[in-house]
């Protein structure tokens, strides 16, 4: 890309903050494209804009990790009134006290990096529908990654959509799993896990020592007891380091709310059923789906029920759960008919975004991951639940469930359209940002280095009448095998990308920082 | 659809606060989840003064249950045992089990101690006054559990969605619990007298029927039963004996024509008697003087069958005038030699009896269809009534209310809408196989006990002889009585989670494999038709299912 090679190779912040800056405008990278002018200034100064017109609170409050001692705001307004060009933003005479890496190793990395090719990734990940190109825009329009005749089918179920023991049985049964496989997602993330979230650790690591690599800098010495100074210790939302002492508090934290305070996005909800449960769980939710009639049963179902413990002046978009209110943690439902990508235009981020059982349902798998992703806050979590193409998913959830039983009706599964485990996790490492956005796997026996977030097989056990979460090791038969048909799957956002060497290696690995 | 408060809506609410539902009560309160979000109702149609006020001194009461070693430590993992007045439970560390069909033969069933208590006997009040307390220490201010005493259910009705259910509330004007007789005094400073005809509509998510044998909530939700009377009444009393050189921790019961007797120890010179017998003899036989049924009970432990059938029949017989039957009666004790079986161990001799605590109830072995109706569940004897001969009533209900808290924990800490089929379906799944068996078991163990016949005596002396010696079966039995301090059965290795409940192995327990045993010989005997006709079906259904799928094609 050009405008890395114009960037000083010993500013850290100017990359950092540009990719951040693709992650929360992912339009920036359709800009580049289509424009030929400066491009850092026009990145800078749209984004700007754009961002303006969405949230101005969303930077200081999403990237607690950034809080360096020029804040971004504070960027933001200056770059906007000055026109400063790129350069003079990079200039060792910055006035935003620009922090300096630790050692020449590192930073020659850095600048190495924003000439590789994988960087293209993220940037081309990141194109957006509501891009100022109008032909770009109208073709992301017309490519909404909703199919109109699914839409239908599930509209005409849409009334059965609370029928414990019909149609959606089966997702009545899998509920359950699904949120204990977000429970142990989040909150063991909850936990400062060693081999997760290195980027945290790393800056106190160089905030121990910085007089040592000082030395082998060239750089000014006022520059470098401002970086002392400057380097956050942790980032404002901090974790806890896991240890056996603190093994067990995992659950026993926040009992029964322990998605309170959570901004939720569940893409597809269908008739809530996900919903309702992470609202209970005390989340913040936000529950959209492409088809009227599915929202307005879901309306219906939670403005109904004893979920609804409403107080008088409620209407369905502000529903709330008194159980929750009683105890000062409630919960919040809403749900909306539009599609991910117009929410994603509109700039939302949320802390946990999940999609079940949504993705072999839709066109182009590829936009609606990404959109997804976009969706994903720094830190923030994305599960999803889907069907691999597998002979054995053919099998069961399409000769056994909808042919043989007639559990599910004819019509609901297209084999084709479903992803295996492995193209999935290895899309998210190609073109959702790969390991410099998202987290390296919790499970170090799933570390691939082209593949990221982990998957985990899900089969019904109609012995138990239960859907049961499989274990099993990241490329041993048995692991294969048992996510063959349904799976989940988990990524995390880092709260702070991380940058990728020449080699497409991870700069930062379990062991170390290379 | 009535408009109800959200101060009347409730996640929610237990109808009945006897043994079942306080137990329920107080083992919700201490899973953290539905503490946490739950608005429980606890209610009663009677008053519960008694029960707050029951200190633990004053006369036995008459109706004693035994726990067993498994769910005293559950008990005692809600917290609740440590309310329990340990003056007035007692360890039952052994247990011997005979009848005696003819002279020659005594086939004997010996429970040896194990080296702690297999079970404890305790009055129900002693239970409830502990669970109560328990319930009032874990939650003083009522913040999650309300409780409403002396109020009726008048009707029940789901609502258009079903997703609540809508309960009549009236105040109940006489305070009739059975148990209460004497508390009239204390009874009426509740709400009862506040607001007189104060009917009121309260809604709730989940309603959950401890109510008893003839549940209010099960004829709501259209649950059939089935099951049989016993054509049995049995009376209850409390013995007074002197104090022996042994400990009176051994429990007795001996298996008459009639029905068994048992005798079960309350503390060194207390006991209480149960004694099954047909209505017609129950009601003769408390129409005797004190010191004429004191004499009945320890011949009726001692003698032969053969003389205590002919005091059977002078009972059975057009009833006679009291103070003639008691003459009659005394002139066959009389006729017989005192020196009766000298090689059976037998129960201390009772002095007296306390008049006041002779009691009686009929006994009836029934079984709900389903636990579960539409955002209702049943537990306790709401659920199922069994032969109280092997003492499993209360217990088998308080492994309903584990297994019922432990299910309704995992849905909530799961998000899940606890009133909901799918949230409730482990219960059941958990809980009614395992009634079944031991309501079948404890009917047939009856029915062997109490056939009387060549053939069938010598099956039951050989099958008794085999249980006495071989060690591993006896402990089988005795660990699916819930002899055993550890409970195991339920769930609680679930950590955090699904895993444990979606992990655990569909194994049957130890107690299943034994009463399968049973099952099948019994099946076998003469269910052969039934089994073939089964299995008739089973094919006759799958060959359809597979013509139908090959038609699809």
């Amino acid at each position: 890309m050009k405008e890395g090679t114009s960037l000083t190779s010993t500013s850290r912040f100017n990359i950092s903050s540009v990719t951040i800056l693709h992650l929360f405008y992912p339009q920036l990278g359709a800009q580049c494209k289509d424009q030929d002018t400066d491009p850092g200034l026009s990145i800078m100064s749209r984004s700007i804009q754009s961002l303006r017109n969405h949230k101005p609170s969303l930077f200081s409050s999403t990237i607690p990790s950034l809080s360096t001692p020029f804040s971004t705001q504070q960027i933001h307004s200056r770059s906007i009134s000055t026109h400063l060009p790129t350069h003079s933003l990079n200039s060792s005479t910055s006035p935003f006290n620009t922090p300096t890496p630790p050692n020449n190793t590192y930073s020659q990395k850095t600048s190495l990096l924003s000439n590789h090719p994988n960087k293209s990734h993220i940037t081309r990940s990141f194109q957006n529908s509501q891009s100022q190109n109008p032909t770009s825009a109208r073709r992301n329009h017309s490519t909404s990654t909703v199919n109109p005749s699914e839409i239908a089918h599930f509209a005409r179920l849409s009334s059965e959509w609370w029928d414990e023991k019909g149609e959606f049985g089966l997702l009545h049964r899998m509920n359950p799993i699904r949120i204990e496989y977000i429970r142990q997602k989040i909150q063991s993330s909850q936990y400062h896990h060693p081999f997760t979230s290195l980027s945290s650790e790393h800056n106190q690591q160089q905030q121990q020592f910085p007089s040592e690599h000082n030395k082998d800098l060239h750089t000014s010495p006022n520059q470098s007891t401002q970086r002392t100074q400057s380097q956050p210790l942790e980032s404002e939302e901090c974790e806890e380091e896991w240890t056996f002492s603190t093994r067990h508090q995992m659950k026993e934290e926040n009992p029964g709310y322990w998605l309170s305070g959570k901004k939720i996005l569940d893409v597809g909800c269908g008739g809530g059923l996900l919903s309702e449960s992470l609202t209970r769980l005390g989340g913040d939710v936000l529950g959209i789906d492409a088809s009227e009639k599915n929202i307005i049963m879901a309306k219906l179902h939670a403005q109904d029920g004893l979920f609804n413990l409403l107080s008088s002046d409620t209407s369905p978009h502000d529903i709330q759960y008194t159980g929750a209110e009683r105890k000062g943690m409630k919960g919040n439902l809403e749900y909306k008919c539009m599609t991910a990508e117009k929410l994603r235009d509109q700039g939302k981020k949320f802390d946990l975004v999940v999609s079940m059982e949504v993705l072999e349902h839709v066109d182009q798998p590829e936009e609606f991951l990404k959109c997804l992703g976009d969706m994903v806050k720094p830190g923030g979590h994305l599960i999803l639940s889907t069907i691999s193409r597998t002979p054995l998913s053919r099998f069961l959830t399409i000769t056994m469930a909808e042919s043989i039983l007639g559990l599910v009706s004819k019509g609901t599964h297209t084999w084709n359209k479903f992803i295996r485990p492995e193209e999935l996790k290895r899309f998210v490492h190609s073109d959702m940002g790969g390991h410099s956005i998202w987290q390296l796997n919790s499970d170090s026996s799933d570390i691939q280095t082209d593949q990221v977030g982990s998957t985990q097989g899900m089969l019904y056990n109609p012995l138990i009448g239960k859907w049961v979460l499989m274990q099993g090791v990241e490329g041993t038969f048995s692991k294969k095998w048992n996510q063959g048909c349904n799976y989940l799957f988990h990524a995390r956002k880092r709260r702070e990308p991380v940058y990728e060497n020449i080699e497409g290696h991870v700069v930062e690995t379990v062991y170390g920082r290379f | 659809m009535p408009e109800v408060s959200p101060d009347d809506t409730y996640d929610i609410v237990i109808i009945g606060g006897s043994n079942a539902g306080l137990a329920l009560a107080c083992a919700l309160l201490t899973k953290p989840s539905i503490r946490a979000t739950s608005k429980i109702l606890l209610l009663e149609g009677g008053s519960m003064n008694k029960t707050r006020i029951w200190n633990g001194e004053g006369p036995w009461e008459n109706r004693v249950s035994s726990i067993t070693a498994e769910n005293k430590s559950w008990l005692e993992s809600i917290g609740a045992w440590q309310h329990i007045k340990h003056s007035r439970i007692c360890p039952v560390e052994e247990m011997i089990v005979w009848a005696n069909p003819s002279p020659s033969s005594t086939p004997t069933l010996h429970f040896p101690p194990l080296g702690h208590p297999m079970a404890y006997m305790t009055e129900n009040q002693n239970l409830q006054t502990a669970l109560l307390h328990r319930i009032l220490s874990l939650d003083p201010d009522s913040s999650t559990l309300k409780i409403q005493e002396s109020s009726k259910v008048t009707s029940m009705s789901l609502s258009s969605s079903g997703q609540s259910v809508f309960l009549q509330l009236t105040p109940s004007k006489s305070t009739t619990v059975p148990s209460s007789s004497s508390s009239s005094a204390v009874a009426h400073n509740t709400s009862s007298e506040i607001n007189p005809n104060n009917e009121r509509t309260i809604r709730a998510g989940l309603v959950i029927g401890a109510d008893g044998p003839n549940s209010p909530v099960r004829k709501f939700s259209n649950i059939e039963t089935y099951g049989h009377p016993y054509s049995t009444h049995a009376i209850v009393c409390t013995l007074h004996h002197p104090s022996s050189p042994y400990l009176n921790t051994t429990a007795f019961q001996r298996f008459l024509p009639s029905g068994p007797i048992a005798f079960l120890p309350l503390s060194a010179t207390s006991s209480t008697l149960v004694w099954y017998n047909p209505p017609s003899i129950t009601s003769s036989l408390k129409s005797l003087s004190s010191e004429t049924f004191t004499t009945m009970i320890n011949f009726a432990f001692s003698l032969p069958e053969t003389t205590l059938n002919r005091i059977y029949q002078l009972l059975s017989s057009s009833p006679p005038s009291t103070a003639n039957l008691t003459e009659q009666i005394n002139e066959i004790l009389n006729s017989v030699p005192l020196d009766t079986q000298t090689d059976q161990t037998l129960p201390p001799r009772i002095e007296s009896i306390s008049q006041e605590s002779i009691g009686s109830f009929p006994i009836k072995m029934s079984h709900a269809d389903s636990y579960l109706g539409q955002r209702t569940v049943l537990v306790g004897d709401a659920a199922h009534t069994i032969h109280p001969l092997a003492g499993q009533g209360l217990n088998m209900g308080l492994a309903d209310v584990r297994s019922l808290s432990n299910t309704l924990e995992i849905a909530r800490s799961l998000g899940g809408d606890i009133g909901s089929w799918t949230n409730l379906k482990d219960y059941p799944k958990e809980r009614y196989g395992e009634n079944h068996l031991l309501l079948s078991a404890t009917d047939k163990l009856n029915w062997v006990f109490k056939s009387r016949g060549k053939v069938i005596d010598g099956i039951r002396g050989i099958g008794l002889e085999l249980l006495n010696e071989i060690e591993p079966i006896k402990k089988l039995f005795m660990s699916g009585a819930g002899a055993y301090p550890i409970y195991t059965q339920t769930s609680e290795s679930f950590i955090g989670g699904l895993k444990g409940r979606g992990m655990r192995g569909t194994g049957k327990g130890k107690m299943e494999m034994l009463a399968d045993g049973l099952e099948s010989w019994w099946k076998v005997k003469d269910n052969l038709g039934l089994v073939s006709g089964m299995m008739r079906d089973v094919a006759s259904t799958g060959l359809k299912k597979a013509a139908e799928v090959v038609e699809k094609r």
